[in-house]
């Protein structure tokens, strides 16, 4: 232990634990999941949700694009539904933007048993929608509402999620 | 290490924009302050007040829901240092304190969030440092309001004006003036009342204000409810049970957790620290106890005394069980531990150097692996169920 001891050498310890502890919180956190990576993630859903929910963005992501523009009017020519991005929240509420979702298999079979014309949304029964995705980029800032006659509001951080497979829970 | 810990409490104070924990009574409350409207109040309405007060100036955000924890929670950094210093005459050990409160994520998560304990343990340092130093009756009356303060922002605050009397009977010079300190913190508590009262148009009187804190001690004592986050007090020292204040997963695989947990290292050594200082607090026995609380102005075993005292008191506060406690109500009894382990470090310091200093290190490095918990960072499930025991997790 006496070769702690000294001012100076002091010092030179706390600023090497310094230095170590800035390297435990900036490397010892884990490795998030990142672009191009395949993960699972559980979408909350009802029927109504297609074609029902919106966002707007500029940007196109890897050839998908969201039904408006970043001001809000619609994109022009409107993307086909397979490229057609639109916002959806994980059951822990975190949003995701998922091109052509109700395109899977799964989910257009869900769709098909319980169809939603002219039936109030709240009689639609919520089922979980898991999925595996790839991560193709996260948008910091963008606008979406849930549903056509709803306001436009703020989100932020949402990454855009390209559906591989689903499975439908209910 | 106080650098660091201030960052950690500043970092993405305004996220989430959504209210975490028991923010929304406060916020909700304050809010209806705004409006000119009654609300229910779970505890005194002072915290919300400050909390409306800021809405006022800076709009009904999460900066100005969570700026009033934030300030209280810097402040805590410095009061402990100052109160450390004063009792162990050594501004290293109050530097210590300092550093100590500052990196330890349950001070870090209580200055993130709108939410009450903090607060209560920045007016509980407060009022038990300007007792112990003061000479003059401003001191008792200073001490009267801020001890008053803490009662006002939850009755368990009462602990504190108990213990701030207690010090000024102790004291040869103040013990004359001590009835004013109990006066000027029973003032405080009326006058936030009746302000709150005010300001949505009902009656200010006396009788008001015994009846709203009346109403409201009721509602305590009739919880029957065991909330399952709910931890007895003995359960603390371990503790079995901290709190997410929030804990929310991105589809990246990562989490934001905030977490009332302290430092381990210095959780466990502080508990020990206290233990020590009682034993030489008792080691004369309680008759030269007594002669020295009485007699003398200030000494070492005084000040490890009325650490000990604070350390103690809010616990013995939930030991009778009247309603559930959790392990935020151990936050003021932590707040008076700190410093009594950093005196034995500065003792330590002088004896065998290295050794402490190793001790600060280790400190540091164990505040820097569970930062992520305290401050928000984003940190993958496996690396935080790397850093938690199974009963935390």
């Amino acid at each position: 232990m006496t070769v702690l001891a000294g001012p100076k050498r002091e010092w030179y310890v706390v600023i090497g634990a310094l230095a170590v502890g800035a390297g435990l919180l900036s490397f010892g956190r884990g490795r998030p999941f990142g672009e191009a990576d395949r993960v699972p993630v559980k979408i909350t859903l009802i029927t109504a949700d297609r074609g029902d929910l919106d966002c707007a963005l500029d940007q196109e992501i890897a050839g998908f694009r969201c039904g408006h523009v970043g001001n809000t009017t619609a994109a022009s020519p409107a993307p086909a539904k397979e490229q057609l991005l639109a916002p959806y929240m994980t059951p822990d509420r975190r949003l995701l933007l998922v091109p052509g979702l109700f395109e899977q298999p799964a989910l257009s079979e869900r769709y098909d048993r319980e169809r939603p014309t002219g039936r109030p949304k709240h009689r639609l029964k919520r089922f979980i929608a898991s999925c595996e995705v790839k991560l193709l980029e996260k948008v910091p800032a963008l606008k979406v509402r849930f549903g056509k006659r709803n306001a436009w509001g703020d989100a932020k951080d949402a990454w855009v999620a390209q559906p591989l497979s689903c499975t439908v829970d209910g | 290490m106080i650098v660091v810990g201030v960052a950690l409490r500043a970092y993405r104070l305004d996220e989430p924009d959504t209210l975490k924990w028991d923010e929304h009574h406060y916020v909700e409350t304050a809010r209806s302050y705004l409006a000119h409207k009654y609300a229910w109040n779970d505890h005194p309405p002072l915290s919300k007040l400050i909390i409306a007060t800021f809405m006022w100036g800076l709009g009904d955000g999460p900066l100005a829901w969570r700026l009033p924890s934030f300030l209280f929670g810097l402040a805590n950094i410095a009061l402990v240092g100052l109160l450390t210093q004063h009792v162990f005459k050594s501004r290293r050990a109050g530097l210590i304190a300092a550093a100590f409160v500052a990196m330890d994520g349950f001070f870090i998560a209580y200055s993130r969030t709108a939410l009450l304990d903090g607060m209560i343990v920045a007016f509980s340092l407060a009022s038990m440092l300007t007792i112990l130093r003061g000479r003059t009756v401003k001191a008792v009356l200073l001490s009267g309001v801020l001890s008053g303060c803490a009662l006002s922002f939850k009755l368990n605050g009462a602990v504190f004006v108990f213990a701030s009397f207690l010090a000024c009977l102790a004291s040869r010079p103040l013990r004359k003036y001590a009835p004013l300190l109990v006066v000027s913190a029973l003032l405080v508590f009326y006058a936030q009342c009746a302000v709150a009262l005010v300001n949505v148009g009902r009656s200010g009187s006396v009788e008001a204000v015994i009846a709203e804190n009346r109403a409201m001690v009721k509602n305590h004592l009739g919880y029957t409810v065991v909330h399952p986050m709910s931890s007895k007090w003995y359960t603390w020292f371990l503790p079995t049970r901290p709190i997410y204040l929030r804990r929310e997963g991105d589809v990246d695989g990562t989490v934001k957790a905030l977490l009332t947990l302290g430092n381990p290292v210095l959780w466990w050594t502080a508990i020990w620290a206290v233990w020590t200082s009682a034993e030489a607090v008792l080691s004369g026995g309680l008759r030269r106890l007594w002669t020295e609380l009485t007699q003398k102005q200030s000494s070492r075993r005084i000040g490890l005394f009325w650490l000990l005292a604070c350390y103690l008191g809010p616990i013995l506060f939930w030991v009778p069980a009247l309603r559930d406690a959790y392990i935020y109500h151990y936050l003021p009894s932590y707040a008076f531990a700190l410093p009594l382990l950093a005196g034995l470090l500065t003792k330590l310091y002088s004896k065998r150097r290295a050794l402490a200093l190793a001790f600060v290190v280790l400190v540091m490095e164990v505040s820097f692996f569970y930062a992520p918990l305290a401050s928000e960072l984003p940190i993958s499930e496996r690396a935080l169920a790397a850093r938690l025991l199974p009963m935390w997790r």
